[in-house]
């Protein structure tokens, strides 16, 4: 059964005057423990979409429901971490009522140890590098264990190495739960690397939508990988760029205006 | 071989370049007074300020006027308090209160504390309501803006985090907003206290029989501008010691408002 549904759904922005279809009629289905990537260019309605389905956004027309009263955890693309609390603060946060923080103490600490924190507990965000604050972010939407979980480019700010590092954690994390996760990248190689399947938006509309068929641990440098990421670049046509950062390869989808 | 001089931290080479500074004029004025460069009756030398000021604390005059007008600034400045924070919350949150309210809190905001005395005066009397009255206006706009400032300027993707872990608009009010405008409200605190300071001695102009500003008029009245010298000084190191005490307290209290972001990842 399908824990996330999304029908028909539409939204459309007002910018300088001009009507703006962010999002036009989309389809979409996520099933318990299925991990979907959403990839699009800027401005393809990749992050609308999520935000309708975290209910932040309002569809126009449409409809977006989470199955069966499930928790939800969002991942934003900043940290959005609060200043004026520690690490644990802002894990806690994440409970969502004073009542549940003050119950789920320990629930807490299991997350901060389960992501890496337990030396950064008592320290504030100003004293947190970039990943290290990311990986409170997740925390923060992991510690009520969400049965669906939605990320908007959550590593698109930190460096290569560091986002290899993050995407293997929140796997490994994956692994051992049903969470169902919708995961927007902009990266290709991420989204292969992360996704089971593979939902391709393009101006407000879905115009792919597979699973990918590679076997898991996967290596980005494996003649599998990357036949299965120029399959999916020449599938979206002129659109996609690689570049070279080190020993990794990161595609990105060129941006457009649709 | 010895070891070679680590330089003074920054801040403890500026301590000591105030203090020198602050030692050179008074030295420099002393030294003016002895000559006779300056009029007496109108620049007291400091060693007669010191004498005025150290009669004052032995007789317990300095101590007195001291606390009393201690108690009218920490009543005052708790009125304020107690005031313009659910205000100012008040506006930031009542759709349309904010606009409403705009022209007549800039009128006020423009009107200097010291012409409302006369009326002041009539609606309260001479006791100490007028007095506190007055306080209360000089510090309840610093306050007000500060955190209706720090309130207009809360990042709304935090207040967008809050509603993605389900927080109602109270708890958004409450976790997120409040605690995020701190250190703007404390801006607002530790000015709104120096104006309350300086509202003083306008305060105890008001038939004040106690209090700083009552002591330097007293002075002023009986010819004895070394007290008068005494009195200012004794203000204005109130002054800093308060506007210190504050500061310590507020990274006591809120020490992450206090940390600069060491990363910028």
């Amino acid at each position: 059964m399908a824990r996330l549904s999304l029908e028909g759904v539409a939204k459309t922005f007002l910018s300088g005057g001009r009507e703006i279809k962010a999002v036009d009629g989309v389809d979409l289905e996520l099933g318990e423990g299925e991990v979907a990537t959403i990839v699009g260019p800027s401005g393809s309605g990749k992050t609308t979409l999520l935000r309708i389905a975290a209910g932040l956004e309002a569809p126009d027309s449409g409809r977006a429901a989470l199955r069966g009263g499930g928790v939800l955890g969002f991942v934003f693309q900043e940290p959005r971490l609060l200043g004026s609390l520690t690490v644990e603060g802002n894990v806690a946060l994440g409970l969502g009522s004073r009542k549940a923080e003050r119950a789920g103490a320990g629930r807490v600490r299991e997350i901060i140890e389960l992501l890496g924190l337990s030396d950064f507990r008592c320290a504030y965000p100003a004293q947190l590098s970039g990943g290290l604050a990311q990986r409170v972010a997740l925390g923060r939407a992991l510690v009520r264990d969400p049965d669906l979980l939605l990320m908007d480019e959550p590593f698109s700010a930190l460096d290569a190495p560091l986002r290899r590092r993050l995407q293997d954690e929140l796997l490994g994390i994956l692994a051992t739960r049903r969470t169902s996760l919708a995961f927007v990248t902009h990266d290709l190689v991420e989204a292969l690397y992360i996704g089971n399947r593979v939902v391709v938006l393009r101006g407000g509309r879905v115009t792919r939508d597979e699973p990918i068929a590679l076997a898991r641990p996967r290596d980005p440098r494996s003649r599998a990988f990357m036949a299965s990421l120029d399959s999916l670049a020449r599938a979206l046509g002129g659109g996609a760029r690689t570049r070279n950062l080190g020993s990794d390869r990161e595609m990105d989808l060129e941006e457009d205006s649709a | 071989m010895s070891e070679a001089i680590r330089p003074l931290p920054a801040r403890r080479r500026s301590r000591w370049t105030s203090a020198a500074v602050v030692l050179g004029i008074l030295a420099f004025w002393q030294a003016a007074s002895g000559v006779g460069w300056t009029n007496a009756y109108l620049l007291p030398s400091p060693l007669r300020i010191a004498r005025a000021l150290v009669l004052a604390a032995g007789n317990g005059e300095l101590l007195r006027h001291a606390a009393a007008s201690g108690a009218r600034v920490a009543l005052g400045f708790s009125l304020a308090v107690a005031l313009a924070f659910p205000t100012a919350v008040l506006v930031s949150f009542a759709p349309g209160l904010g606009s409403v309210l705009d022209p007549l809190l800039t009128f006020f905001r423009n009107i200097p504390p010291l012409a409302l005395v006369p009326v002041l005066i009539l609606w309260f009397g001479i006791g100490e309501a007028s007095k506190l009255a007055l306080i209360v206006l000089s510090s309840f706009f610093p306050i007000f803006m500060g955190t209706i400032t720090g309130l207009g300027n809360v990042d709304p993707r935090l207040i967008e985090m809050g509603r993605s872990v389900g927080f109602s608009r109270r708890r958004i009010l409450l976790r997120i907003m409040i605690p995020e405008s701190v250190p703007s409200v404390a801006n607002g605190l530790r000015l709104g206290l120096g104006y309350s300071w300086r509202a003083l001695v306008g305060a105890e102009m008001i038939a004040a029989s106690s209090g700083l500003g009552y002591w330097i008029l007293d002075a002023e009245e009986m010819a004895r501008i070394d007290v008068v010298f005494a009195g200012i000084l004794t203000i204005g190191a109130l002054g800093i010691l308060l506007d210190r005490a504050a500061f310590a307290a507020s990274s006591r209290i809120l020490p992450w408002a206090h940390l600069e972001s060491q990363w910028h990842a």
